[in-house]
């Protein structure tokens, strides 16, 4: 049978999953300094994608939208690796497995948030199609996609987000059920 | 008759028994290590560990409990819920495939690089009619005599804002006092989609009227000479005697080496 504080685990687990490993100094220390590189990483690689270089000054010309999802993206994107990286080295008190496939997610949100510069603003795709299309029909594939992936960055940056979260999320909830089946048995997961 | 029915009967018992027996003996789940029921192991595996359920050791697992397991609950366990095997196996070929095929087009790349669109570099620059956004149409071939960069952009293109950004604050005293010439063009109908004037684009940018750097609009065939993969952020640099010497994709961040093209620095 479950009980109202099992329920309320399970409905919000990154609550506790969160508390129990920041009462480790390690990863509240750890915490600050991912999130500050990665924020770092996307300012300078968003604005460098979409200008064709990597030098350092590319950072100078970060856009409000792309320095807001660096921020983000600096925010969000440690809180899943650092819960994966916490149980592992905690294995008694979850399974080994805490992120073995859902450790995808975490990549998947940390190149969403590229895809757009990478495809729309370089010449990859217009190259590639330019290979099996010409003229006319090469007019007619390649701009749109580009239009696409440019007017509707927010778009992929939003779903990077959300993955982000969302791998928090499910590697949260799969160490609650492990603990609450250790305490409260079967019922309560 | 008797004794052999009485015989099966038994044996029916016996069978029974031992089956109870199992169903009831505990094990340490491969995974965890929590004591379960054999016959509950499947359920455990299934609902505790269910990305585990296709890892070796519970393969090993299973195949070591045979008897105490059915092939049914094997089969089913080893099936991701809400998935077939056979439809996960689908999306692995479609997989290998696209990898196949995406590593196969970077190997025709690299054997066969495509050649620079539009304009060979070395070559004379052909010489074609832009609208200014005054509506004045101005020849390329004006510009003999002095340096020239021509950047064919897509207002729609943020590479080309932050391009554009980059011009007007780092690099447009250097150009000007280079006496090198920016010609900033929009793609003939901005490649088919809506974007905003090329005037209102560079405004928003750094452009106030400054000497030394022109906006225009080129024809569908001036965009189909100079820019014929329709790529957003293309540029030449065509020198005081009107031939390519270099070009390339993304002058955003190109500026310092189109200028020492220019320059022949």
């Amino acid at each position: 049978m479950k009980t109202v504080a099992s329920t309320e685990r399970l409905r919000f687990p990154e609550g506790a999953a969160l508390r129990e490993m920041f009462a480790s100094r390690a990863y509240l220390l750890a915490y600050p300094v991912l999130g500050a590189t990665i924020a770092l990483l996307y300012t300078w690689l968003l604005p460098g994608l979409e200008l064709g270089s990597l030098g350092f000054w590319v950072a100078r010309y970060v856009t409000p939208l792309q320095f807001g999802f660096s921020v983000t993206m600096g925010l969000l994107l440690p809180l899943p690796l650092l819960l994966s990286v916490y149980f592992w080295r905690h294995p008694s008190c979850c399974v080994s497995s805490a992120g073995s496939k859902r450790s995808r997610i975490p990549l998947a949100a940390a190149l969403g948030g590229i895809v757009p510069n990478l495809l729309c603003c370089t010449p990859f795709i217009p190259t590639l199609l330019a290979v099996f299309l010409s003229g006319t029909a090469l007019l007619a594939v390649s701009p749109p996609i580009q239009h696409v992936l440019n007017v509707y960055a927010w778009a992929f940056y939003a779903t990077a987000a959300v993955s982000a979260w969302l791998s928090l999320r499910l590697t949260a909830k799969r160490y609650s059920r492990e603990s609450l089946w250790r305490e409260e048995g079967p019922a309560a997961a | 008759m008797t004794d052999s029915s009485g015989h099966d009967d038994d044996r029916d018992r016996d069978h029974r028994t031992n089956g109870a027996r199992t169903a009831r003996r505990t094990e340490r789940c491969p995974v965890c290590e929590e004591t379960v029921r054999i016959d509950r192991m499947p359920g455990h595996l299934r609902s505790v560990h269910p990305d585990q359920c296709d890892s070796a050791k519970v393969v090993r697992y299973l195949r070591a409990r045979k008897d105490s397991i059915s092939r049914a609950q094997r089969r089913e366990l080893r099936t991701p819920r809400g998935w077939t095997r056979w439809g996960w196996t689908r999306w692995r070929i479609a997989g290998v495939i696209l990898a196949v095929l995406i590593v196969g087009a970077a190997a025709y790349f690299i054997v066969n690089p495509p050649a620079p669109p539009g304009v060979r570099t070395g070559t004379e620059a052909p010489t074609f009619t832009f609208t200014s956004p005054s509506g004045v149409p101005t020849e390329l071939s004006a510009y003999r005599g002095h340096p020239v960069v021509l950047w064919m952009v897509a207002t729609w293109c943020s590479g080309c804002a932050a391009g554009t950004q980059v011009f007007a604050q780092s690099y447009y005293s250097q150009y000007s006092a280079a006496h090198v010439t920016l010609l900033e063009i929009e793609d003939y109908n901005d490649l088919g989609e809506s974007g905003p004037g090329i005037s209102s684009f560079a405004s928003a940018y750094g452009y106030h009227g400054q000497s030394g750097w022109v906006l225009g609009v080129a024809s569908a065939s001036a965009t189909g000479t100079y820019n014929p993969n329709s790529e957003l952020d293309y540029y030449y640099v065509v020198s005081a005697g009107g031939v390519v010497v270099a070009q390339g994709s993304g002058l955003g961040g190109n500026f310092g080496a189109a200028l020492s093209a220019a320059t022949g620095g």
